[in-house]
């Protein structure tokens, strides 16, 4: 995961802000085709896969049902965000058990309902599940944030795991009840908190007291556990100005309009909030990252299978990046972020 | 012995016929191998709950413990006033259920309502209501349980039993002695290792040449399935001694490099015994996903129905949230332990 990140990194720095924004890759959306499209384009076109030709023909049962051949010019094509429902041509099976996932709803690109696949972690836990020894079927339910993912998995009455979600450090006293009730699994993705600043504004960062007394934005819903650490008291000695609003975009509606100094979220949902709201030529990301973070599936502790789940999620992850899947995975969501930000 | 128990459970719980008559009461009892009290109450006098009448008149033979009752020991029975007639069956009897001690957190009589699985099986059952109500029968020879008290549907269920995989597997004797309830619980099969001689386990060629150790009674079928055939294939050297406490003593004398049990049950003998920091789990590669489940012979007449009205109670409580408080307030415990 480091490589994409890097690379998404330099993208935002250097060279995005040249290009204009570009048609995006979306779903649930209907795309109206051009002349000489065909299905496997557009499938490239929206989800960086050509073979998944097949979800736009199972979804479209009117067009044409074969990858290659032309669209008529005009042609309504509806662009799923999930695959059919598992009728035979995909690897899980409608006979396979199935398991209730949370997943965070705004979240892109990790998670997200608007994203192809769901996000890069839903498709990763997808197949991990379908993957791993004793393998399960996902069928997802939504959280508003990460606080209520933790808040509705600690009740634990219908959801049996959930994800994206930060790990926190079990030794601090705010994580104590997390800790207490859930299980983390190993990385999913590891990503780096960066700092996003108006280009040409003149913040910087080499260390950290080049930011004390700085405006500093971040969504009230996002972890804050890599401001206060042993060695940064940003905010339990007020060293920077902590803004939170509710969402990223307000933070760079902030930034944008001068009203903070810098916005602070990880890269990809940085970047992928910078190119829906168009801002690529007014914000950078700064090179140094504050702290790497890492993205966990949670599982209730007293859930009847808590511990299976765990294993399981592990176990297919780890087959997952043996055989390359993780990386195509991956791979194949960068190029999306990618084409959104030209 | 197998066949001389199979004949006198054979007599009570099938027959019906009861050698105690209310006219001969207040005589002797010599307790036969496999029996609890709650099973000779219910023998000699239709009803198991009077266990602890049995149990209170006979303190000084069996001690203050109830499931300290063992094969031989010679207990008095006394008038019970109202006992029924014995010579005529109970036309709807009680559903035996079946299950015994020194599994905890899953069932021991010593955990609070007799443990976790304990507590979820009397629920289901208590919302499945079956007419007769339903008894839960605690006897401790776990090796009788499967033969021959469930092969011959001499008890209607037991629990907590893990299923084997008998989709490729169906010759296993469990596959061809019960049918299987839902999954009621989740765990996975590690080892518990000496901590000062770590042994080296990252996939099965490891294991080749070990000795491995599953108390009596808990079936095997994991550690010898179609991919990999330990024992049958001479691969490990399996003890069985009587309980996991002893399997983990074996351990630490060196007698074995490793018990082989779920990850709770194991777990909580280590806490028991004091032997946390002696004893390393290897969670990280775990042997097999163990599934707990309530069982029904294939022999009794009403197997399926039976393995219905407790799938049909046990969705009904994960959908209600009873299971989930039931489940919580067990596993809190045993993290909290942690």
């Amino acid at each position: 995961m480091r490589v994409p990140s890097l690379f998404i990194l330099s993208c935002l720095s250097v060279t995005l802000a040249v290009f204009p924004m570009a048609a995006s890759a979306l779903c649930n959306v209907t795309y109206t085709a051009q002349d000489g499209d065909n299905l496997s384009g557009v499938a490239e076109l929206h989800y960086a896969d050509s073979a998944r030709w097949s979800w736009l023909a199972a979804a479209n049962p009117d067009l044409s049902a074969s990858p290659d051949s032309a669209l008529a010019q005009g042609s309504q094509v509806f662009i799923p965000c999930t695959p059919p429902d598992p009728s035979g041509q995909t690897a899980a099976s409608p006979d396979m058990p199935k398991v209730n996932v949370l997943s965070i709803v705004d979240f892109a690109p990790f998670s997200s309902r608007t994203w192809p696949a769901q996000g890069i972690m839903a498709e990763l836990i997808t197949a991990a599940l379908g993957a791993g020894p004793a393998p399960l079927r996902p069928v997802t339910a939504w959280a508003e944030n990460a606080a209520d993912g933790v808040s509705q998995l600690a009740d634990s009455r219908g959801a049996e795991i959930g994800f994206p979600l930060p790990r926190p450090d079990c030794s601090a006293d705010e994580a104590r009840d997390a800790c207490a009730r859930l299980l983390y699994s190993d990385p999913v993705i590891e990503i780096p908190l960066v700092l996003f600043v108006r280009s040409g504004g003149g913040v910087t960062y080499q260390d950290d007291s080049d930011l004390a007394g700085r405006h500093l934005c971040r969504p009230a819903a996002y972890s804050m556990a890599s401001l206060d650490t042993p060695d940064r008291h940003w905010i339990s000695e007020k060293v920077v100005n902590l803004v939170t609003p509710d969402r990223p975009e307000t933070c760079f509606q902030m930034l944008a309009g001068g009203q903070v100094d810098a916005v602070m979220l990880n890269a990809l949902t940085g970047a992928t909030t910078i190119a829906a709201m168009n801002l690529s030529e007014q914000v950078t990301a700064l090179d140094k990252p504050l702290a790497q973070h890492t993205l966990h599936v949670a599982v209730p502790k007293v859930h009847w299978r808590a511990t299976t789940l765990i294993y399981r999620i592990n176990a297919g992850l780890r087959a997952l990046r043996e055989t390359g899947e993780y990386d195509r995975v991956v791979g194949r969501h960068m190029t999306l972020l990618w084409d959104r930000l030209n | 012995m197998c066949r001389v128990l199979f004949g006198f459970l054979l007599a009570f719980f099938v027959t019906g016929i009861s050698p105690v008559s209310a006219r001969d009461c207040t005589r002797t009892y010599i307790v036969q191998p496999g029996e609890s009290l709650s099973m000779i109450a219910q023998a000699q006098y239709d009803d198991a709950a009077l266990w602890e009448k049995i149990h209170a008149d006979n303190l000084d033979v069996i001690g203050e413990k109830p499931d300290a009752v063992r094969a031989g020991m010679t207990l008095r029975l006394g008038c019970m006033g109202d006992a029924p007639s014995t010579n005529t069956p109970m036309p709807r009897d009680a559903i035996k259920v079946l299950t015994a001690s020194g599994f905890a957190p899953f069932s021991d009589r010593d955990l609070p309502n007799g443990g976790l699985m304990t507590e979820l099986v009397d629920a289901v059952m208590t919302r499945a209501a079956p007419a007769g109500g339903h008894t839960i029968h605690w006897i401790e020879d776990r090796a009788a349980h499967l033969d021959p008290l469930l092969s011959n549907a001499l008890m209607d269920m037991g629990f907590p039993w893990p299923r084997p995989d008998c989709e490729t597997a169906p010759q296993t004797p469990l596959c061809r002695t019960v049918l299987f309830s839902d999954p009621v619980f989740e765990a996975l099969v590690v080892l518990f290792t000496d901590a000062s001689r770590p042994l080296p386990y990252s996939n099965e060629s490891d294991i080749a040449g070990r000795t491995l150790c599953r108390p009596r009674g808990f079936p095997t079928d994991d550690l010898d399935r179609p991919d990999r055939r330990w024992t049958s294939d001479g691969v490990i050297i399996l003890i069985q001694p009587d309980s996991i406490d002893d399997c983990l003593l074996l351990v630490l004398e060196g007698q074995a490099d490793a018990m082989v049990m779920d990850e709770f049950s194991g777990q909580s003998a280590v806490r028991r015994l004091n032997l946390t920091g002696r004893i390393t789990a290897l969670r990280e590669h775990p042997l097999s996903i163990e599934t707990l489940h309530v069982v029904v012979p294939r022999a009794h007449p009403q197997a399926q129905q039976l393995v219905d009205m407790v799938n049909t109670a046990l969705h009904d409580m994960r959908e209600s949230g009873t299971f989930h408080d039931i489940l919580e307030a067990h596993l809190m415990r045993f993290w909290g332990e942690g």
